[in-house]
């Protein structure tokens, strides 16, 4: 006769599995996410008053507020990117329905591999195709000057225009996958009824498939305003010196200036400033955070 | 606008020249980079800044006629070895 019970062994063996199963995002998420900001948090709020001494201090975020340039950096990187957001979702919305409601079979499947082929090469190469094209002796301005718009080449790198150019490409894939899985589960015979009931394309826009498609909407901005407010290279690169990005910010204090405090600092500034932004979006568009991250 | 329903002939001229200019804006640094790599190899010697010129110094071995030629770094050669 057995001492156990059937049913307790295989209870056992199910916690044990799930044990199992959870296992990696048990030691994934504490160790690469919380301990990480944990220190980072620490960090920010010591100050350094003598070699290897350091005394609890807001210091790094009272010398935020009272220099200028860091004030307006970031400032400038949070409503660049917001502007970066909204052109990404404009350009990206008519793509998207045209994938999700108009393109059938072939066609369809064609436009969908076509947006995701540029985005199995590296950011870096992308970045650099830009560059090519833009630059002063690239492919753009000799266009213009052989077709005699402009008497000499221009340059059109390390402009405010050229870094949102850059950031709307990068994240475009981002905005068109959310986009086409929230138009496609609209249904056509809403829309036929809309007509059948004497509404125009402008009405049906506004009371059907944006009310329909906001998850969706709303999920592609999150992830894109994110990648943008953290993006480093594309504004580095394209934009030059003139950038003025805040993660160029942190990335001077963390390895040029070796003052890790103060880039710890910039850094939660930066992780405040997105949670609130985005948590404004979800306020004004009325969608819950859980909802959402289920299109994205 | 959807595929079930009639779409005037604006509409889909618009939405085709949409569409070619998306994928061309997605595709054309690609297309770039692809035809400056395979089509447009750089053979120009680029002149590299201060620091890292380089020239040549001719030794000559004692035990050899061979002669050896060495790529020094400016710098790390004093001023009296290239007054020589």
């Amino acid at each position: 006769m057995s001492l156990v019970e059937p049913s307790t062994v295989s209870r056992h063996s199910a916690r044990l599995m799930l044990m199992l199963l959870l296992a990696p995002a048990l030691l994934w998420l504490p160790g690469l996410i919380v301990l990480p900001h944990v220190e980072l948090g620490i960090l920010s709020m010591r100050q350094r008053v003598a070699p290897r001494v350091y005394e609890p201090s807001l210091a790094q975020f009272a010398t935020f507020v009272d220099e200028p340039l860091y004030w307006h950096t970031f400032v400038r990187t949070a409503l660049m990117s917001i502007v970066a957001t909204a052109i990404t979702l404009l350009m990206a919305f008519p793509i998207a329905w045209t994938i999700a409601k108009i393109a059938r079979g072939r066609v369809k499947s064609m436009m969908f591999v076509m947006c995701l082929i540029p985005f199995w090469v590296s950011e870096t190469v992308r970045t650099l195709g830009w560059m090519i094209l833009l630059r002063e002796s690239g492919v753009l301005p000799a266009l213009l000057v052989n077709l005699g718009v402009t008497p000499a080449p221009i340059e059109m790198l390390y402009h405010d225009a050229t870094i949102l150019v850059g950031l709307v490409y990068t994240s475009m894939l981002f905005m068109v996958i959310p986009l086409i899985s929230s138009l496609e589960s609209l249904d056509d015979s809403l829309i036929e009824a809309a007509y059948d009931l004497g509404g125009n394309g402008w009405s049906i826009l506004r009371q059907i498939v944006i009310p329909h498609a906001a998850p969706g909407i709303v999920a592609g901005c999150i992830v894109v305003f994110m990648l943008t407010l953290g993006n480093y290279l594309t504004p580095t690169l394209l934009g030059g010196k003139n950038s003025q990005w805040f993660t160029e910010q942190i990335y001077t204090q963390f390895i040029t200036r070796f003052n890790w405090e103060q880039g710890a600092a910039f850094g939660f500034l930066l992780l405040g400033l997105s949670t609130a932004i985005v948590w404004a979006g979800l306020k004004l568009s009325g969608q819950k955070f859980g909802e959402v991250m289920q299109r994205s | 606008m959807i595929a079930s329903l009639p779409r005037p002939l604006w509409l889909r001229t618009s939405t085709v020249l949409y569409g070619v200019i998306f994928f061309t804006f997605l595709f054309l640094p690609l297309a770039i980079v692809a035809i400056s790599s395979i089509f447009l190899p750089s053979t120009r010697s680029l002149a590299s800044p201060p620091q890292y010129q380089t020239f040549a110094v001719v030794v000559r071995l004692v035990d050899g006629d061979a002669e050896q030629l060495l790529q020094v770094r400016r710098h790390l050669v004093p001023a009296g070895v290239l007054a020589k």
